[in-house]
C-alpha cells in the first residue's frame, strides 16, 4: 500500500493544488498533492519516472 | 547557423539518388521503389506508381526501348538484367484497378488547350487534369490516339486511354481542326502536340529545348511535331505538364525544369560480392505472380546505405544523413515555445565514433555535424542541459580538485597524461603505469580531464578553459611528450593542442618488451576502442603485448565500433545505449582484452569477462566497476598517493558539510542511481539539507522521510529511514523539469 505522507514541517495532510512547472522555456501547470500551509510540492517516484519523464522527453524534441 | 554550414557535413552523400536504371528510363520511373513493391506482390500500389509517372502504363511499357536493361547493375555480377518490362506487364495484369487516383488538390480556374490527341497530348492532358486544371483537347480526326492508331496493339492502347479519362476536367473536341491562333487566345496556356509534319502556326520550330516554350508566350510544343519517337513523345508529355503548371502558377516554366544528369550507380559499393541470381523464367506469356515477385526480388536496390546499415544509431533513427543535416539547420531556427525541434534526441544519441565516416564512400561526417549542432545549441542556450551535465561536472572535478602535475625534476621529456577515468576506475592503474614511465623515462605527470565531456556536450567555453589549463601545465613541465593511456585523450589532444607531441603508453610498454599474464583465458579477443583509429600503431602495440601474456589472441576485429560510452549518450537515449553495449559485448564469444577503462566498465556491466591490458601486464585486479561516488574518491586517492610518494606532499582534499552523512544503499537502489547518474553525494546532500531545514514529507505509518533537493539542472528526491546515526535509503529518483512552490 502506498505511503500516506504529511508535510514534515507543518504536520498537515496533503491536498491537491495547482502547481506551475517550467522546462526548456515551456510553462505548464498540473494538479499535485501539496502542503496546504507551506505549499511544499510532493512528487512521487511514479509521477517523476512516468508522466514527468514523458513530458520532459516530448519537450526535449524528437 | 547558415544552412550551408550544416549541409557541408553531408554534401557528398548520395543516399536516395535515383538508381542508374531510373536515369536510363525515358520516363524516369522510380524502378528501385517499383521493384521493391513488386517483390512483395503489391500490384495495386505498383500500378499506381506507374500510372502517376507515365499516365498509360500499358502503352508506355509497350513502346518503351527498354534502355533500363543496359544500365542494370545485375550485369556487374555476371547476371542477366532484371526483366523490368515483364514485371511491369505482370503488374498491369494483376492490378485490380486501372482507374486514376483522385488527389485532394485544389481546383484551378485556369484552362489549357491541348492541340493534338496523340500520345504526347493525351499524356499532358491527363497530368494537367490530375493537377485540377481545365483541359480542352482538340483533334481534327474523329478519335484519339494520333499515330499510335496504326500500332498493332492499339485496341489495348485504347482501353488504357479510356480508363484514364474519367474526370470531367478534360473536354475532347474531336473533328475540330484549329485553324487560327485567335481560337486559342482565351486559354491560359496552349500545348501544340499536333504530330509529325504538322507544325501548327510554325511554332514548334521555335521552342526552347529546356522549357518547351515557343516564341509565342504561353504556347508550348512537344512530341512528334518536334521530331520525337513514340516513347519520346510520351516522355515529353510528362515533362510538359510540369512546365505548363510552373508557367501558370509562377509565370515562368523555368521552375518546372528538372535536370536528369546521367549517372551510374556502380559507385554503390554493395554490388561488390553480391550473389549471382539467374533470370526468372516465364512459364507463360506473362509472368505469374510468384515469377514476377521472384524476378523483382533480384533487384540489387542500388542505393548507398553503408552508414545506415552499420550503425545501431542510424538503424534506430532511420534518418538519412542529408535529412539529419537539414534538421540540424532547422532546429537552429527554432524559437521555443512557439516551435519545436526535430532532431534533438538524434543529435545527442550518437556515439560520435566515426564508424559511419569509415564506411562512407564519400566524405560524410555525421559526428562532425552533431558536435557542430551540440556546440551551436549550447551557444544559443537552446539545449537540454540534463543530457550532459553529469559529465561536464565530472570534467570540472577532474580538471579541478582532482587535477595535479609534477615532474621528477623541474622539467621532463615525457609526462604521463592518464586522463580522468583511469584513476577513477582504480588508482592502481595510474600508480603502476606511472611507476613504469617514471622509472624508464624519467616521466612527470599531468593529471587532468582531456576535455572530451565538454566537447561531446558542446560546451566550447569549458573546452577552451580546459585546453588552456592543460597547455599551462605542459609548458610548466618543459613541453614534454605526453604519454596517454586513453585513446580518447589522444584524439582530443591532437585536436585541441596539435603542438603537443603525443605517444601511447602501450607503444612504450611494447617497446620495452613488457610481458603479462592472461593465462586464465585460453583465447581472448582484443576490443579496440573506437577512438584508436587516429593512432593505428597502438592497435599493433596492444596485440604485441597481448601476445606476450600467455594466451591466444583471436582474429576478432571490433572495426572501429563504439562500446556504447562514446559521445555520452546514456542520458539522452538510455534504450539505445543499452542496445549498443549489449550488442558489442556479444560481438565476440571470447573474453575481451581492452585498453580503455570505459570499454571495460561497459562490458563488465554486461557480465562479459573483460580485462584491461594494464591489469594483465602490471599484475593486479581492478575488480568490479566502482560506483559514481567511488570514482571521484579514487581520483582523489591517486592524487594523494602519487604526490605523497613522488613529491612527499600531503594533499588534503576539501570536504563538504554532508560528507559525514552515513547512508546505506541497497543494490536495487544503487542500480537505479547508476542508470540515472545520481551520486552518493547527491543523496547525502539531499538528506543533509532536509535534516538541517526539517523540510520534506513524513509517513507516520512507515516512519519514512521523503525529501528533495533542487539543483540547477536536476531535482533529486530521496526516501529514507533513520537507523541510529545512519540513514537507510529506500528510493532515489530525479526529474529535469522545475516546479514553482511560490506563486
Amino acid at each position: 500500500m502506498a505511503n500516506k505522507w504529511i508535510c514534515r514541517k507543518c504536520g498537515e495532510e496533503l491536498q491537491t493544488k495547482k502547481t506551475l512547472f517550467e522546462y526548456l522555456e515551456h510553462n505548464f501547470s498540473e494538479d499535485l498533492p501539496r502542503c496546504p500551509k507551506c505549499g511544499k510540492v510532493f512528487i512521487s517516484s511514479e509521477l517523476a519516472l512516468g508522466r514527468m519523464t514523458d513530458v520532459e522527453e516530448m519537450l526535449e524534441g524528437k | 547557423m547558415l544552412q550551408s554550414e550544416a549541409l557541408k557535413f553531408t554534401e557528398g552523400c548520395f543516399n536516395g539518388e535515383p538508381a542508374s536504371c531510373t536515369f536510363a528510363c525515358p520516363y524516369h520511373i522510380d524502378l528501385r521503389s517499383f521493384l521493391k513493391k513488386a517483390a512483395r506482390g503489391r500490384w495495386d500500389s505498383c500500378y499506381k506508381d506507374l500510372m502517376n509517372t507515365v499516365a498509360f502504363p500499358y502503352i508506355a511499357c509497350s513502346i518503351c526501348p527498354k534502355s533500363c536493361a543496359d544500365s542494370c547493375q545485375r550485369k556487374l555480377v555476371g547476371d542477366e538484367p532484371i526483366a523490368i518490362s515483364d514485371i511491369e506487364m505482370a503488374c498491369i495484369e494483376y492490378a485490380k484497378s486501372h482507374s486514376p487516383e483522385v488527389f485532394s488538390v485544389s481546383v484551378k480556374p485556369q484552362s489549357i488547350a491541348v492541340v493534338g490527341a496523340g500520345i504526347c497530348g493525351l499524356t499532358a492532358a491527363f497530368f494537367l487534369s490530375q493537377k485540377q486544371f481545365n483541359v480542352v483537347v482538340y483533334d481534327k480526326s474523329d478519335s484519339v490516339g494520333g499515330s499510335l492508331k496504326n500500332h498493332p496493339e492499339f485496341t489495348k492502347f485504347a482501353e488504357d486511354i479510356s480508363a484514364k479519362f474519367i474526370s470531367d476536367r478534360v473536354v475532347f473536341k474531336l473533328e475540330h481542326e484549329v485553324t487560327a491562333i485567335s481560337e486559342l487566345e482565351s486559354f491560359d496556356a496552349v500545348l501544340i502536340a499536333t504530330g509529325a509534319g504538322a507544325d501548327l502556326f510554325d511554332l514548334a520550330a521555335s521552342r526552347d529545348a529546356k522549357t518547351f516554350q515557343t516564341k509565342e508566350k504561353g504556347f508550348f510544343a512537344c512530341g512528334k511535331v518536334c521530331g520525337c519517337t513514340d516513347y519520346e513523345a510520351l516522355s515529353e508529355g510528362i515533362t510538359v505538364a510540369n512546365l505548363i503548371e510552373a508557367y501558370i502558377l509562377s509565370g515562368s516554366p523555368d521552375f518546372g525544369v528538372k535536370e536528369w544528369n546521367t549517372s551510374n550507380c556502380t559507385r554503390f559499393i554493395k554490388h561488390t560480392g553480391a550473389a549471382s541470381v539467374p533470370l526468372t523464367a516465364k512459364s507463360g506469356e506473362v509472368y505469374t505472380k510468384d515469377e514476377a515477385k521472384a524476378e523483382a526480388a533480384r533487384c540489387l536496390q542500388c542505393d548507398c546505405k553503408a552508414c545506415l546499415e552499420i550503425c545501431e544509431f542510424m538503424r534506430k533513427y532511420k534518418k538519412k544523413p542529408t535529412k539529419l543535416a537539414t534538421e540540424v539547420y532547422m532546429d537552429s531556427q527554432v524559437r521555443p515555445p512557439i516551435t519545436t525541434h526535430s532532431a534533438t534526441k538524434a543529435v545527442y544519441a550518437c556515439n560520435l565514433c566515426g564508424k559511419c565516416s569509415d564506411v562512407c564512400p564519400e566524405n560524410t561526417d555525421l559526428p562532425g555535424l552533431f558536435c557542430f549542432s551540440r556546440q551551436s545549441r549550447v551557444e544559443r542556450n537552446d539545449y537540454p542541459p540534463a543530457f550532459h551535465d553529469f559529465w561536464v561536472q565530472s570534467q570540472k572535478f577532474f580538471s579541478g580538485e582532482a587535477a595535479y602535475s609534477f615532474a621528477p625534476e623541474e622539467k621532463c621529456e615525457y609526462a604521463f597524461f592518464p586522463g580522468c577515468q583511469l584513476a577513477a576506475a582504480d588508482p592502481a592503474y595510474v600508480e603502476k603505469a606511472y611507476e613504469f614511465l617514471h622509472d624508464n623515462y624519467g616521466a612527470g605527470i599531468i593529471s587532468s580531464c582531456c576535455g572530451a565531456p565538454s566537447y561531446w556536450g558542446g560546451d566550447k567555453v569549458l573546452l577552451d578553459e580546459n585546453t588552456e589549463h592543460i597547455r599551462a601545465e605542459w609548458e610548466k613541465l618543459g613541453k614534454p611528450t605526453l604519454v596517454t593511456a586513453c585513446t580518447s585523450c589522444t584524439k582530443m589532444l591532437k585536436m585541441v593542442l596539435p603542438e603537443i607531441t603525443v605517444t601511447s603508453l602501450y607503444t612504450l610498454m611494447d617497446e620495452k618488451g613488457l610481458c603479462g599474464d592472461l593465462s586464465e583465458f585460453k583465447k581472448i579477443s582484443v576490443f579496440d576502442p573506437c577512438s584508436v583509429y587516429v593512432t593505428p600503431s597502438v592497435i599493433n602495440a596492444v596485440r604485441n603485448l597481448a601476445g606476450r601474456c600467455g594466451t591466444e589472441v583471436s582474429d576478432y576485429d571490433s572495426d572501429g565500433q563504439c562500446c556504447g560510452n562514446g559521445g555520452h549518450i546514456k542520458l539522452a537515449d538510455f534504450a539505445l545505449y543499452k542496445d549498443i553495449t549489449r550488442n558489442r559485448a556479444a560481438d565476440s564469444e571470447h573474453p575481451y582484452l581492452v585498453y580503455c577503462v570505459n570499454c571495460r566498465e561497459v562490458f563488465k556491466a554486461q557480465g562479459k569477462d573483460t580485462k584491461h591490458i594494464l591489469e594483465a601486464v602490471f599484475g593486479f585486479d581492478a575488480g568490479n566497476t566502482p560506483h559514481l561516488e567511488e570514482k571521484k574518491r579514487n581520483g582523489i586517492m591517486a592524487k594523494v598517493r602519487l604526490l605523497d610518494k613522488y613529491k612527499n606532499f600531503k594533499f588534503v582534499p576539501s570536504d563538504k558539510p554532508w560528507d559525514d552523512v552515513k547512508i546505506n544503499i541497497s543494490d536495487d537502489v544503487r542500480l537505479k542511481m547508476e542508470d540515472k547518474m545520481i551520486t552518493d553525494g547527491n543523496v547525502r546532500e539531499t538528506i543533509w539539507s532536509c535534516e538541517e531545514s526539517g523540510e520534506g514529507f513524513y509517513s507516520p505509518d512507515t516512519e519514512t522521510y521523503l525529501g528533495c533537493l533542487v539543483k540547477p539542472v536536476l531535482t533529486y528526491w530521496v526516501e529514507y529511514k533513520k537507523n541510529g546515526d545512519a540513514f537507510d535509503v529506500s528510493n532515489v529518483y530525479c526529474h529535469r523539469m522545475h516546479f514553482r512552490e511560490k506563486e
